[in-house]
């Protein structure tokens, strides 16, 4: 890895799959998932609409809608296996060792409490006491860039703006000290500068905590912005992972070129911008051995047989693919 | 020669009420908008939430009635005109907004939604509508077996193809766009922009987007204007605005914007990561006042007109004091 030191790891997914029973028949939600985050680290998890970027989330969580069921894998955090982990015990990790902001902070703050009770009532179930709550809440308000974190408290959700709704979630979220903060497309609905200013605050709880942070998001742009590492996701599988720079700079999946050649950045006004032809397939029904080759322009025979491993493809950079970017053979 | 669209001195305010009668206030959505648009024109409208771009475009299309100031669509002010004639002047601007699941009847299949301006309008006899919708769906890369499905059988972005279908079917010398993008995944946003370039292309006709999304806009657009409050705070050709970009709060919008040009420094963000103190925008100065980080103390009692940086580049802010001042038809004309 060049862009960051790698810590020791700190969650280890490996060979997740995860299905959905529904009406009309199972969908094949993830697919093989490996994905793994060293500690202080910022990893990015970017994928399109139905790709199994937030089921991952809840995955390392366990808070799967009731037809969700996950059918394989591991999911080992600080050498712990938390799908072998009994109910009681799970309820202590969440919040107290993983924590989760979601998008959209006004569905997830109760607008009936005020900011304090709400915070009190976090530390409360975690910790069975809140002691110095005040100055310790304070100092969180504080942390997440609120200069009166009195004012703050008294608040009732509502008398917020977006930006400092998912501040205070950020608090909330931060309140037990965990060791990965799961954050989930924690910006798409705010503007930009707001975005802006949150993705540096996530930056600076991770050089100020050490928390490690998995950033989930469908814009490249914040992934550039905030990640050390990046994994792309398609249609239920990782297919390619390494240091942004390195994924960005060289990407070696044709789906990830795709993305970024879609961007609105590289071509000018009056030229056409490269699209991935086709859509996005349907889980229900997902295609035979590479998920991408119906759209992809290189797949050949193996493609459509065979599923590709993620395997190392240059020091720190992970592809899924049998005729990767790059590939002189 | 006329523009298209030309917007003068617009001013949408809205009163605020506690209970049924009390008035407690108001708000000025758009306070004083200029701006004019020519033919095979794209002309982009930047800002946050709240700055009142979507207001903007509510007056443009007549959804919305303004508080004062003109609408002019070739020569005739929209607001004014009513019955025939005002028929007639709407088939000539129509309008893409952002969600196509709010935007298109649920109970409606695909075709009946293409067909339904056409049918309002009466511009085919009844047995040409049917091919007129095929060729519209061919336009906007739709299949045959598309047309007898709903919207909830289709795409995000099939939807938004429909949406455009049904923006195109009167011949439109305008077309509003409104966020078109914004719910769309980044494969898709690319499919719906290149169809968008395409279409003008074809069609000679001109844009207002509409829009939060700069990198979408640089792309797109010839002129771009920057919204704070209601005002337009920079306008100017886009590159131009990219590349000198005049407004404190233009710099603000562009060093936010989650850039990943690979430069040899690397990855750029200067944006504070705190809340500054923001404080109210003083009723008779400059509206970006409480953010601005080179703040006067004129800039709290008087309202910057526009300055001259360009040719038809403008900013309104002090710190071009020096530069001549300008009005927005000076600059487009």
């Amino acid at each position: 890895m060049t862009a960051s030191e790698p810590g020791p790891q700190l969650l280890d997914v490996s060979e997740l799959k995860l299905t959905f029973q529904t009406v009309e028949g199972t969908l094949y939600a993830l697919d093989n998932v490996d994905l793994h985050i060293n500690r202080k680290e910022i990893m990015g998890l970017v994928g399109e609409t139905g790709s199994g970027k937030s089921v991952t989330a809840l995955s390392i969580l366990q808070v799967l809608p009731d037809n969700g069921r996950i059918v394989q894998g591991r999911i080992v955090l600080q050498g712990e296996d938390l799908l072998k982990t009994n109910a009681e015990k799970l309820r202590r990790i969440r919040g107290v060792k993983v924590a989760v902001v979601f998008q959209d902070p006004s569905a997830s703050l109760n607008p009936v409490f005020t900011i304090r009770s709400q915070m009190k009532d976090m530390i409360l179930s975690h910790e069975g006491e809140a002691q110095d709550f005040e100055g310790r809440v304070s100092k969180l308000l504080q942390d997440v860039g609120f200069p009166n974190p009195e004012r703050i408290l008294d608040s009732y959700p509502h008398e917020l703006s977006g930006g400092m709704q998912q501040r205070v979630a950020l608090a909330m979220a931060l309140s037990c000290s965990p060791e990965l903060l799961i954050a989930d497309e924690p910006t798409t609905a705010l503007d930009v500068v707001t975005q802006a200013q949150i993705i540096a605050l996530l930056k600076r709880i991770r050089d100020t905590r050490g928390t490690s942070i998995l950033l989930i998001t469908h814009n490249l742009g914040i992934v550039a912005m905030a990640c050390d590492r990046v994994a792309v996701m398609y249609a239920g599988n990782i297919v390619e992972v390494g240091s942004t720079e390195q994924v960005f700079r060289s990407p070696t999946h044709h789906y990830t070129k795709g993305l970024l050649d879609a961007l609105p950045k590289t071509v000018s006004k009056g030229e056409m911008l490269p699209v991935i032809r086709g859509s996005i397939p349907s889980l229900l029904d997902p295609p035979s051995g590479c998920r991408f080759h119906p759209r992809c322009p290189f797949a050949t025979e193996v493609c459509i047989s065979r599923k590709p491993k993620l395997e190392p493809f240059r020091p720190g950079q992970l592809v899924a693919c049998y005729h990767p970017i790059g590939d002189s053979a | 020669m006329t523009p298209l669209l030309e917007v003068t001195e617009l001013r949408k305010h809205f009163t605020l009420r506690s209970g049924l009668f009390r008035k407690v206030g108001i708000v000025k959505a758009v306070d004083g908008v200029s701006f004019s648009i020519d033919a095979q024109q794209t002309y982009g409208l930047a800002g946050e939430t709240g700055c009142g771009k979507s207001t903007v475009a509510k007056c443009v299309l007549r959804i919305m009635e303004p508080t004062s100031g003109e609408v002019k669509i070739e020569g005739r002010n929209i607001h004014a005109i009513k019955g025939n004639e005002l028929k007639q002047t709407r088939r000539n601007i129509q309008a893409i907004f952002q969600n196509p699941f709010m935007s298109l009847d649920p109970r409606m299949t695909a075709a009946s939604l293409i067909a339904e301006p056409l049918r309002t309008h009466r511009v085919l006899p009844k047995q040409k509508v049917s091919d007129r919708v095929l060729e519209l769906m061919r336009t906007v890369g739709l299949d045959e077996e598309h047309a007898s499905k709903y919207p909830h059988e289709l795409s995000g972005g099939q939807n938004q193809r429909v949406a455009v279908a049904r923006a195109l079917a009167l011949s439109p010398k305008l077309v509003v766009l409104d966020e078109p993008t914004s719910s769309l995944d980044v494969s898709v946003q690319a499919q719906i922009l290149n169809l968008f370039t395409e279409i003008q292309k074809r069609e000679g006709l001109s844009y207002l987007f509409i829009s939060h999304d700069l990198s979408v806009l640089r792309y797109l657009t010839d002129v771009l204007s920057i919204m704070y409050l209601g005002r337009i705070v920079e306008t100017g050709p886009s590159e131009e605005v990219f590349k000198n970009p005049s407004h404190p709060y233009t710099q603000l919008l562009l060093a936010s914007v989650p850039e990943f040009t690979l430069t040899e420094a690397g990855f750029k963000v200067e944006v504070p990561d705190r809340i500054e103190a923001a404080g109210v925008p003083p009723e008779n100065g400059c509206k970006f006042y409480p953010r601005c980080p080179y703040r006067m103390e004129k800039c709290k009692t008087n309202d910057p007109p526009l300055y001259k940086i360009g040719e038809k580049h403008l900013a309104a802010c002090f710190l071009h004091e020096n530069e001549p001042f300008a009005f927005y038809q000076e600059a487009n004309n």
